[in-house]
């Protein structure tokens, strides 16, 4: 009966009993957030960027480039052969995939010396531009880096060259006046001139860090 | 005399012209652990020998700096200008009435060569290296020929120090002891002559034992270091044989040294290795029995041969075997000058060397002097410019611009670690984390420098983690383009209170400027 009577008042001191001690459990002094400050880790000898005709970098982003309305990147999950069907790191078709993700898993190792890679685009198309990606986890700068358009799949007839930066004709694709540039996350913007073709053939030859060459991504803007 | 101190001018004159190198600035932190924790533990994998470290404190007591922050490059650098200068000292104890000419030849040749002269201003072993390689020739022959113990106490010490400084040492050893037994055993008269006397040859070991011992060990404090001195040849030679970096054609020592051209810079030493050819006929035509001729010439062409096969190539490693080569072109030039039957051919003759020797020294007024650090020098080699003092000067002036209590947070951020020197320019900054990624933290720094392909990721961090009304905005701290070294860019970013300080900071600076 005088529980019952007293209900409330019971109910309303356990729980500002309750109150307090919570309170009074989890209430911390509060400190300053700890900083940690990782030291500089020791590193060896960098390898050196002294490479004949060098384009300095922009130092700011690239400007977007026009193009006609409806042009769109035609190369997007479209079927890639390279000289190297057995890639040690990644896969060739990563090379069409969309991710311009630079970081391990996202981009394709080919073997060293010249290789060269060929998008099919499935169909005819005036192309206005290509950006590709070859590797910017690093700068690095790749060499012979040579880009054509055809209409033949075995690149033998109606071949034309849109970049080339073989200053010694090594890969044996003529010899480029193209300047060398380092690989950034913009990737490398390449007028193709609203060219029309439906293959796009790419070769590089190792870069200033190895022998070996990489492709993360490859566009082909057209229509 | 004059030469030796004309070569100390040319090693120490204007010695921080030119900015650090990543090697160079890798050192001197290293070095800046042992000067203040008085700490140095040999590692096996990288970073070579402990002589550089340990000779480092000589200077750094003599100038009276405690902490790394108080050591500046000049300090550091004339570790390897002083050493570099052991090798002339030690060239003229051969000096004799019959070799003085070439004594002297080779003495000049070596103190203006430009290449030594580049790499004995360079916080790094290799001038070290080298002075201590042909220093213990020189040692070993003065002992052979007049059985003084001193000169086999010279020997064996600078084999020791040799083989303290890098690991590299492996070749030269090899090459060493290659060359004497080809010579010895090839030579009837000389195993006549020869006889070894084998308490010298006990001190001789005893001492480099004890030598190599007392450095690798850090004087006593780290006992592995003696096990791993042997331990980093495995991984020397996976090193020079399968590392991908710095991968060159057999021939690329011969082509920056004996033809460079470009924009900026002609640079040939194309006379002096036709003299190192000619050097080598006379020696096997008139001078056959020359054993320290026969040595240098076996011993550098020996390790030219292994440094032009080893994939593994950087341009202060053909120190190894050019001043071998510059040895016998000075013996070139003087067996080809006695050679000359007149008196009219020998003044043109003398007339052409002054003119060689000329440009050798203006080769190396420019590599030094006039281009210190452009990409054109043969002999720079991944080499930052000024461009990064000055970053650097202006990250330091935006710390300091807050001049509350508040301790100002920096984040250097790249791949690979690939911020260096930055960690040399910024020592005297407090509190500096570096980084290989980004932290989830990083709106707790005030200024972040990190390498172009992170800002997308930054930009992210910086505005998506702190909660709303705790996101700072950020400001970039470089008006221009900036990098680290060539090609290889920096962007830095500063808290925008932090900002507004420094530009009030640099507004009184200017009106005060003005009165």
């Amino acid at each position: 009966m005088l529980i019952k009577q007293n209900k409330l008042s019971i109910i309303l001191y356990l729980a500002l009993f309750l109150g307090i001690f919570t309170t009074n459990v989890f209430s911390q002094k509060m400190v300053p957030i700890k900083i940690d400050l990782p030291k500089a880790m020791f590193v060896g000898t960098p390898t050196n960027m002294t490479i004949d005709k060098l384009e300095k970098p922009l130092g700011k982003p690239r400007p977007p480039f026009l193009a006609p309305e409806g042009t769109k990147n035609v190369a997007l999950n479209k079927k890639v052969v390279s000289t190297d069907d057995m890639p040690i790191i990644g896969e060739i078709d990563y090379i069409t995939d969309g991710d311009k993700n630079g970081d391990e898993g996202y981009f394709v190792e080919l073997g060293p010396f010249t290789q060269h890679i060929t998008i099919d685009l499935e169909k005819e198309y005036n192309i206005y531009a290509i950006v590709l990606w070859h590797f910017h986890k690093q700068p690095r700068v790749y060499f012979d880096v040579v880009v054509q358009l055809s209409n033949d799949k075995d690149f033998k007839k109606n071949v034309k060259t849109i970049f080339n930066n073989d200053l010694d004709n090594s890969s044996k694709q003529g010899k480029g006046t193209d300047w060398h540039y380092v690989e950034t996350s913009e990737g490398k913007l390449i007028d193709a001139k609203g060219e029309k073709a439906r293959y796009v053939r790419m070769y590089s030859k190792g870069n200033n860090s190895n022998d070996l060459n990489h492709y993360i991504e490859v566009a082909v803007y057209g229509k | 005399m004059i030469v030796i101190f004309f070569a100390l001018f040319l090693r120490l004159y204007d010695l921080n012209n030119r900015p650090f190198h990543t090697d160079e600035a890798v050192h001197a932190i290293k070095f800046g652990e042992l000067l203040e924790s008085g700490k140095y533990i040999y590692d096996p994998i990288e970073y070579h020998g402990p002589t550089l470290n340990y000779f480092s404190l000589i200077p750094a007591y003599i100038f009276n700096e405690k902490k790394i922050s108080e050591v500046n490059e000049i300090t550091l650098r004339i570790v390897p200008a002083f050493t570099s200068i052991i090798l002339i000292i030690f060239l003229f104890s051969i000096l004799n009435a019959q070799n003085k000419i070439i004594v002297l030849f080779s003495a000049s040749l070596i103190s203006i060569s430009p290449i030594y002269v580049f790499y004995s201003r360079y916080y790094i072993q290799e001038s070290m290296l080298v002075s201590f390689t042909f220093s213990s020739i020189i040692s070993f022959y003065k002992y052979f020929k007049l059985k003084k113990l001193y000169w086999g106490i010279f020997a064996s010490l600078f084999c020791a120090l040799i083989f303290a400084t890098k690991e590299t040492s492996i070749i030269i050893f090899f090459a060493g002891i290659f060359s004497f037994l080809f010579i010895y055993l090839s030579n009837r008269d000389l195993k006549s002559k020869f006889s070894f006397n084998i308490i010298h040859i006990i001190l001789f070991f005893i001492i480099f034992i004890s030598v190599t011992i007392l450095f690798y060990s850090s004087f006593f404090t780290n006992p592995n270091g003696i096990f791993d001195s042997l331990k980093t040849f495995t991984n020397y030679f996976s090193k020079a044989g399968s590392n991908s970096d710095h991968i060159q054609q057999w021939d690329y020592y011969l082509n920056f040294l004996l033809f460079t051209k470009n924009d900026l810079i002609t640079f040939t030493e194309l006379p002096l290795f036709i003299f190192f050819i000619v050097g080598i006929i006379f020696q096997f035509k008139k001078n056959k029995h020359n054993v320290f001729l026969n040595y240098i010439i076996l011993f550098s062409i020996i390790q030219a041969i292994i440094y032009f096969i080893i994939p593994y190539k950087t341009p202060w490693l053909a120190l190894n075997f050019w001043i071998g080569f510059l040895l016998i072109a000075a013996f070139g030039i003087c067996s080809l000058y006695k050679l000359l039957p007149r008196k009219n051919l020998k003044i043109f003759f003398s007339i052409f060397i002054v003119i060689i020797l000329s440009h050798n020294f203006y080769q190396t007024y420019l590599t030094n002097f006039k281009f210190p650090y452009q990409p054109e020098n043969p002999f720079t080699y991944s080499q930052p410019t000024p461009e990064i003092v000055s970053a650097s000067k202006k990250i330091i002036d935006v710390i300091e611009s807050d001049s509350s209590d508040q301790n100002i947070y920096v984040n250097i951020i790249s791949h690979n670690n690939d911020y260096w020197p930055l960690p040399w320019y910024l020592r005297k900054i407090k509190n500096v984390a570096w980084n290989e990624t980004i932290p989830n933290n990083i709106n707790l720094f005030q200024v972040i420098i990190i390498t172009p392909e992170l800002e997308n990721e930054l930009i992210e961090k910086l505005y998506t983690l702190p909660e709303p009304g705790k996101i700072n905005l950020y400001i970039p701290i470089f008006d221009n383009y900036t990098s680290l070294r060539p090609n290889i860019e920096i962007r830095g970013f500063v808290q925008n209170s932090l900002n507004d300080k420094y530009l009030r900071n640099q507004n009184k600076v200017q009106i005060e400027n003005l009165k």
